[in-house]
């Protein structure tokens, strides 16, 4: 077993080595799911390459241990010009290293130049012994078919048994611009995600296990620490000059002296340690959102609790409302959907500054509480017991000298029970299969484009935002998010419906009598 | 724990964080006026976490040292982009920052030319985000002249589709209750509106007869009476 952690060590950095001619970059890295013995099957007819280069492998080798059964990578990899076939013709050339015991160490699947020359620098490039042999047992291995046209696709097909060695480069190395500039890419491994990776100047295919690598941890929740660190497979690790961390909106260096750089996390971006020896390695992190979700917690809503804007008999007038629950009034200015309003002040939020590590002076959002205290009432004039109205003419025969609104309506035939049921379900959650404006605005809140969590849960400083400027971004960002959500929940947009559509009569004070209205609300 | 480490930034920011050291190339001077307009554009469509473009726009917006050209290129821009974009909330961001630019509680110079921009943008706009934020937000306006000259068009404008008798206003009746809310300068329109008997809608004539019978005070008249 000691034996069999070795080889494989020594495997994936022979995988990874290339020089920057013969370029092996990671362009694609299937998620967990999807199975990391992919490369033990054929490539099928879904198959992509690099559209800038059409030659690629998908490589997977026997993980040393963990849940991941196998490290996997898609790789380009570029050949010199005298390895191309003429007629652009391509190959596919599959390669399985096997234990003695029968256990797949080793796949490559990769789409080559159709020449003996590529043939010979791909075997080379994954270090196929010598004493392979081709596959005559008709496994899925050799089945595959043409799969980059045009092309003609002679199919290879070699098997090795035995373990992994590292290959001294012999006078066929392939052409070699510039093989003093050898570095190493990351080999993915399904489990961890952003990787490492390493390098230093070798030539082209030397690049052996002692080369430094700097690995960062790959992904982070926002606000929670990373770290990158250099080592090195010979045990001493190497000296660092210093520090740089890269995203597309800025760059931050810190001196060296440590072999490790860390901090909180707030932006995903590339790190780069400058090593002593002037030797430069890379290595990437991700920042994955924190769960900020506009949710339960986030309102509340009573009835029958907002203070009176109203008490005239309707008339033009308001029937029933949906507050703040703690306005001091009733107009617009004081009933900001969001509270604490963000029109009118930064208390709902606070921001802080990473301080120290990649991300350090990148402000971001560090707290959030931003609420949706309801409270709705109706008027008071159209309630029973209301003081009455004067009627005349026929209004007055059939319903008496004076009436209230709810009298009249109850009178002329208005279900007066349920149009109250439905006035409250318009201001609230509904009624009878409606929708009420407390439920439209939840319904609202939680929609990403206007959440006011998700909204500014990812807003990081750029360069030259000072701490207001910064808080101005992300008012604006809430009060844009409180729009849309106030006017989703507005009667305009229709969205609050299906509580009541029928005639009630409504009171002119201009004619002293009731007319009848046709509303659905 | 992690609060000691942290340099926490409270209210009207106490700026222990100072500002951050601008990147290489990345002084907001460099940016040409169109530059930070499609950046911004970029930034609203993506809804981009480091938004360079709504910084650079504020960073200008900030600077005592903007050129006038530039800040008229800029409104300009926000104008069109409220009015033209495709993308709803580019529309109602870019309204949102002229708004802003016009506010001295946004910007510490506010450029009044940004409330005659928006008066436009009202004028031409369909989208209904855009026009209730900017009949809302019109108070805030360092230009009140003009903004009291605004509200009070829109309020005595007959609403195509007045909302009678409930309880989301129709843009006349936001309007008074915006000008309400602009002192002794708005009460003096609403009173005009209200002896001209000519706000827009029943229901904005009907708000208006119930604040005049409260003289115009933002406070109901028994705020407390709950049912």
């Amino acid at each position: 077993m000691h034996g069999l952690v070795r080889v494989i060590g020594t495997s994936l950095l022979i995988f990874a080595a290339a020089c920057s001619h013969d370029e092996i970059s990671g362009i694609r890295e299937l998620p967990i799911s999807a199975n990391a013995t992919a490369a033990l099957a054929t490539m099928g007819p879904d198959w992509q390459v690099n559209g800038e280069n059409p030659f690629s492998c998908f490589l997977s080798m026997r993980a040393e241990s963990g849940p991941i059964a196998y490290l996997y990578r898609v790789v380009s990899a570029r050949f010199p010009t005298s390895a191309l076939s003429d007629e652009g013709a391509v190959a596919i050339f599959r390669y399985r290293l096997e234990s003695p015991e029968g256990e797949v160490l080793r796949v490559a699947n990769c789409v080559i130049p159709a020449t003996n020359k590529a043939l010979r620098i791909i075997r080379q490039r994954l270090d196929v012994p010598d004493d392979a042999v081709q596959d005559d047992q008709g496994s899925a291995l050799m089945s595959g078919d043409c799969v980059v046209k045009p092309g003609v696709c002679p199919v290879e097909g070699i098997v090795a048994i035995g373990e992994p060695t590292e290959r001294t480069p012999d006078g066929d190395e392939p052409e070699c611009s510039v093989p003093t500039d050898c570095y190493f890419t990351p080999i993915g491994a399904g489990s961890e995600g952003g990787g490492s990776g390493g390098g230093g100047p070798s030539p082209c295919l030397t690049c052996g296990p002692a080369a430094p690598i700097l690995r960062c941890t790959g992904s982070v929740q926002r606000e929670r620490a990373i770290l990158c660190q250099v080592s090195s497979g010979s045990g001493s690790v190497p000296e660092v000059a210093g520090w740089t961390f890269q995203s597309p909106q800025r760059q931050i260096g810190a001196a060296g002296g440590s072999p490790r750089w860390g901090g909180m996390a707030v932006e995903g971006g590339t790190v780069t340690a400058q090593l002593a020896t002037g030797t430069s390695l890379q290595a990437t992190f991700a920042v994955t959102p924190r769960p900020w979700r506009w949710g339960m917690n986030q309102w509340s809503y009573t009835q029958g609790t907002a203070i009176i804007c109203d008490s005239r008999t309707p008339g033009s007038v308001l029937i029933g409302w949906n507050l703040y629950s703690q306005a001091p009034t009733c107009n617009g200015g004081d009933n900001y959907r969001l509270q604490p309003d963000p029109r009118k002040n930064n208390n709902g939020w606070m921001i802080a500054t990473v301080p120290d590590g990649p991300n350090q002076g990148v402000m971001y959002v560090d707290t959030i509480t931003i609420r949706m205290d309801r409270a709705s009432n109706i008027n008071p004039a159209i309630r029973p017991g209301w003081t009455p109205v004067p009627l005349s003419g026929l209004q007055a025969q059939a319903c008496g000298a004076q009436a209230n609104f709810y009298a009249f309506n109850q009178c002329a035939g208005v279900n007066m029970q349920v149009f109250l049921d439905a006035l409250w379900g318009h201001e609230g959650l509904g009624y009878g299969g409606g929708v009420g404006h407390e439920s439209a605005a939840r319904t609202a809140a939680v929609l990403d484009t206007n959440d006011p969590y998700f909204g500014v849960e990812h807003l990081v400083s750029v360069p030259g935002d000072t701490p207001d400027l910064f808080l101005t971004r992300i008012r604006r960002t809430l009060v844009e998010r409180g729009d849309r959500i106030g006017l989703y929940a507005a009667d305009a947009t229709g969205n609050v419906h299906g509580n009541w559509n029928g005639p009630y009569y409504i009171y002119e004070a201009s004619t002293g009598a009731f007319v009848q209205v046709h509303q659905s609300f | 724990m992690r609060r000691t480490l942290l340099c926490l930034i409270a209210l009207f920011g106490s700026a222990c964080g100072g500002i951050e050291p601008p990147a290489l190339g990345a002084q907001p001077s460099s940016w040409g006026a169109q530059e930070i307009l499609r950046q911004f554009e970029t930034d609203i469509s993506t809804n981009a976490g480091a938004a360079v473009g709504v910084s650079r726009l504020l960073q200008v917006l900030h600077q005592p040292e903007s050129s006038s050209a530039k800040i008229d290129s800029l409104l300009a821009g926000l104008e069109r982009l409220a009015l033209q974009s495709p993308n709803p909330n580019v529309r109602q961001s870019a309204a949102g920052y002229l708004l802003a630019a016009g506010s001295p509680t946004e910007v510490p110079r506010p450029f009044t030319q940004a409330t005659e921009r928006l008066a436009r943008v009202f004028e031409n706009s369909a989208d209904q985000v855009v026009r209730h934020s900017i009949i809302e937000n019109m108070p805030r306006q360092a230009n009140v002249d003009r903004a009291i000259r605004f509200l009070r068009a829109v309020a005595t404008k007959p609403d195509p589709a007045p909302q009678r008798y409930f309880d989301q206003p129709d843009e006349p009746t936001q309007a008074i209750e915006a000008l309400l809310r602009l002192g002794e300068r708005g009460r003096s329109a609403l009173r005009e509106i209200h002896s001209n008997r000519n706000a827009g809608s029943a229901r904005a004539r009907a708000q208006l007869d119930l604040l005049a019978s409260r003289n115009y005070s933002l406070t109901p008249s028994d705020p407390s009476r709950r049912f």
